[in-house]
């Protein structure tokens, strides 16, 4: 649960004043907006009390010390922040019934910074939402949200999950002034990559030390090495979930410079751990087994020294009627825990065989007849095996083109063909470079 | 219960010319696998799992690593003994389908044994889809898909190719054959591997 202490007076108030107020109910405090504070409370019921009491709680303590406050409890901080900004009296917020207590809210009172765009852009979409008669966060979280996207792209589509108060965010801690970081001009300048391994093994084995100490794990690391020649070597890394064993890090480090061979002596190093929560997940009894985030994120750095970094990853569909509209994300199991988006889909109508690409595609000669493909034949290409024979059957041609205002312009006329040597394919026309290519096998 | 834990453990080698369905009855097995939130690798030999299709089917694509070894064989051999020793995945894939057959051939057999017993440790289902049967005594089942029969609609003129009809026949260890449909949602290897019991 989140809490939103927003400062009423806020022409009058000391802010830091609020910011030590908040800071006695929750080590974790985001300063937010310049007038408000918001409280991760998980785990501190004890210290704290019920958290339906809570803002009530709080509005008298502040009155108390002189500040007037109003304060708002609510899953997510988003909530909580515009249910304290908006609603006229201190509020506990039910998780689920976020709809319900923002509803009545006008649509002004979102905040540009949480939805992360301009004053201008905000005040563009809130004067579209006007005309089309839409005031307020109820009839706003009612639109369908497909429509949304398609009127007033992913920022609206952010703008209304604001008013459903259904988003999903981490709090932005101000730094404790705690640095996980330990740098060295080297006694003895250091040549090859074994030695500074081993140098950067025992900052390693400190750093991670000291992070267990405050309780936290490292998210990602920053490495910096000046050379004799005056020239630096520098990496940087970010894990998708935060890691703490000392041998797992090292791996990871002695992957990440195995490529590293430097052209003169090392002589001054700095190594700094980017400091994350610990994970803290209990699968469920009967949750099917997930990779070890841990062992995950090493495996996949081996893998990609292997077949080269952004070649590993989950394969992402993109928004496009570009052939092959394909791109690989970073590989996340923290995905499990997260509601499944492509499920909402419905199937597909029309069941389609499976098909396989071909990347690149592969060049092929094509014999036309009666303007239609008679014979297609194409060599082996390095180890792939490649197709030969007659047109059994066509069909086709399906004229497909698009962004034509790029320099991504396609335009290309595809053909289903089934081969005489059992060869199911999709080949295709460019209409551009005038030649035939093998696009996809039908499998 | 126990036939189960045995095919979890299992590396199945699913051969097959071209356009004989193996994909499709890899993808519906992923798509039944992501649906119980598990998660899959994709060892890609040649670049040509097709995500596209692969979500048509019924795939989460977030449950799913793909490894793309750009024609690289060895680099996919090493990538799948990485992902099998590493555990937590349900499914493991190894795809070198359009890979020529005499260069499969020439994969030495070991590799075979080390992924069976990589993968009966893991307790993952290893898939190798390949245009040949080329593992031997290494896979404990294997299957092979026949093309049947590729069924067009429309006129001449206006064809549109609808579905490709493909037979698995169980090569070992399973004596039946089951009919199915390439890309069909619901066909499982179980399901193929358990007909001969219904």
């Amino acid at each position: 649960m989140f809490c939103c202490i927003y400062a009423i007076d806020k022409d009058n108030s000391d802010y830091q004043a609020l910011v030590a107020f908040a800071s006695r109910f929750s080590p974790l405090v985001e300063e937010t907006g310049g007038d408000s504070v918001v409280l991760d409370l998980e785990g501190t019921e004890l210290l704290n009390g019920p958290f339906t009491d809570f803002p009530g709680r709080i509005t008298r303590l502040a009155e108390r010390e002189g500040m007037a406050v109003r304060a708002a409890v609510a899953a997510n901080p988003d909530a909580a922040f515009h249910a304290a900004h908006g609603l006229p009296e201190s509020v506990f917020i039910e998780p689920g019934k976020e709809a319900e207590y923002l509803g009545d809210l006008p649509v002004e009172n979102i905040s540009h910074l949480l939805a992360d765009i301009t004053v201008e852009r905000l005040g563009e979409i809130v004067g579209t939402l006007n005309s089309w008669g839409i005031s307020t966060f109820g009839p706003l979280a009612a639109l369908p949200t497909t429509g949304i996207s398609e009127r007033l792209g992913p920022e609206g589509v952010r703008i209304q999950q604001l008013a459903k108060g259904k988003t999903r965010r981490s709090i932005i801690v101000k730094s404790t002034g705690a640095v996980f970081s330990l740098s060295e001009r080297l006694e003895h300048p250091v040549s090859s990559r074994e030695t500074l391994l081993l140098v950067l093994a025992g900052y390693l084995e400190k750093l991670t030390a000291y992070l267990k100490a405050h309780h936290l794990a490292a998210a990602g690391f920053e490495l910096e090495t000046r050379l004799a020649d005056g020239s630096t070597y520098a990496r940087k890394i970010q894990f998708p979930s935060p890691i703490k064993e000392y041998r797992t890090l090292k791996k990871i480090l002695e992957l990440e410079i195995e490529g590293f061979s430097p052209s003169s002596p090392v002589t001054w190093v700095r190594l700094e751990l980017n400091p994350g929560k610990t994970r803290m997940i209990q699968s469920g009894l009967f949750t099917p087994d997930t990779p070890e985030p841990e062992k995950t994120e090493l495996v996949l750095a081996r893998i990609g020294k292997i077949v080269g970094q952004g070649k590993i990853g989950s394969p992402e569909v993109e928004n496009s009627h570009r052939p092959d509209p394909v791109r690989i994300k970073r590989f996340d199991t923290g995905s499990v825990f997260r509601k499944n988006r492509h499920m909402d889909q419905s199937p597909s109508a029309r069941k389609q065989p499976a098909t396989r690409k071909l990347r690149p595609p592969l060049a092929v000669m094509v014999w036309m007849g009666e303007n239609r493909p008679i014979r297609v034949q194409t060599t082996d290409s390095g180890i792939r095996k490649g197709v030969s024979g007659k047109v059994l059957v066509s069909a086709g041609p399906w004229l497909t083109s698009g962004e034509w205002w790029s320099k991504g312009k396609w335009e290309r006329e595809e053909w289903d063909l089934q081969l005489s040597d059992g060869t199911i394919c999709r080949v295709y026309h460019d209409l551009q470079s005038n030649r035939w290519y093998l696009d996809a096998i039908y499998d | 219960m126990t036939e189960m834990t045995e095919k979890r453990r299992a590396f199945i080698e699913i051969s097959g010319e071209r356009s004989s369905g193996k994909t499709g009855l890899i993808l519906s097995e992923l798509a039944q696998a992501t649906a119980r939130r598990e998660f899959c690798a994709v060892i890609d030999a040649t670049d040509s799992f097709d995500p596209v299709s692969a979500r048509n089917a019924g795939v989460d694509l977030n449950h799913i690593l793909w490894i793309c070894c750009t024609g690289k064989l060895d680099s996919a051999l090493k990538a799948a003994d990485y992902i099998l020793h590493a555990g937590g995945f349900s499914h493991v894939v190894l795809d070198i389908c359009d890979i020529r057959p005499e260069i499969v051939a020439r994969i030495p057999r070991s590799y075979w044994f080390r992924f069976r017993f990589a993968t009966e440790k893991s307790g993952a289902v290893f898939l190798l889809i390949t245009p040949v049967p080329c593992s031997g005594a290494g896979s404990s089942a294997a299957v092979e898909c026949v093309r049947e029969k590729v069924e067009w609609s429309g006129s001449p003129e206006y064809r549109l190719l609808e579905t490709v009809c493909a037979r698995t026949l169980i090569r070992k260890a399973f004596r039946s054959a089951a009919m199915i449909k390439a890309g069909n949602r619901g066909i499982t290897l179980e399901n193929i591997l358990n007909s001969k019991h219904k």
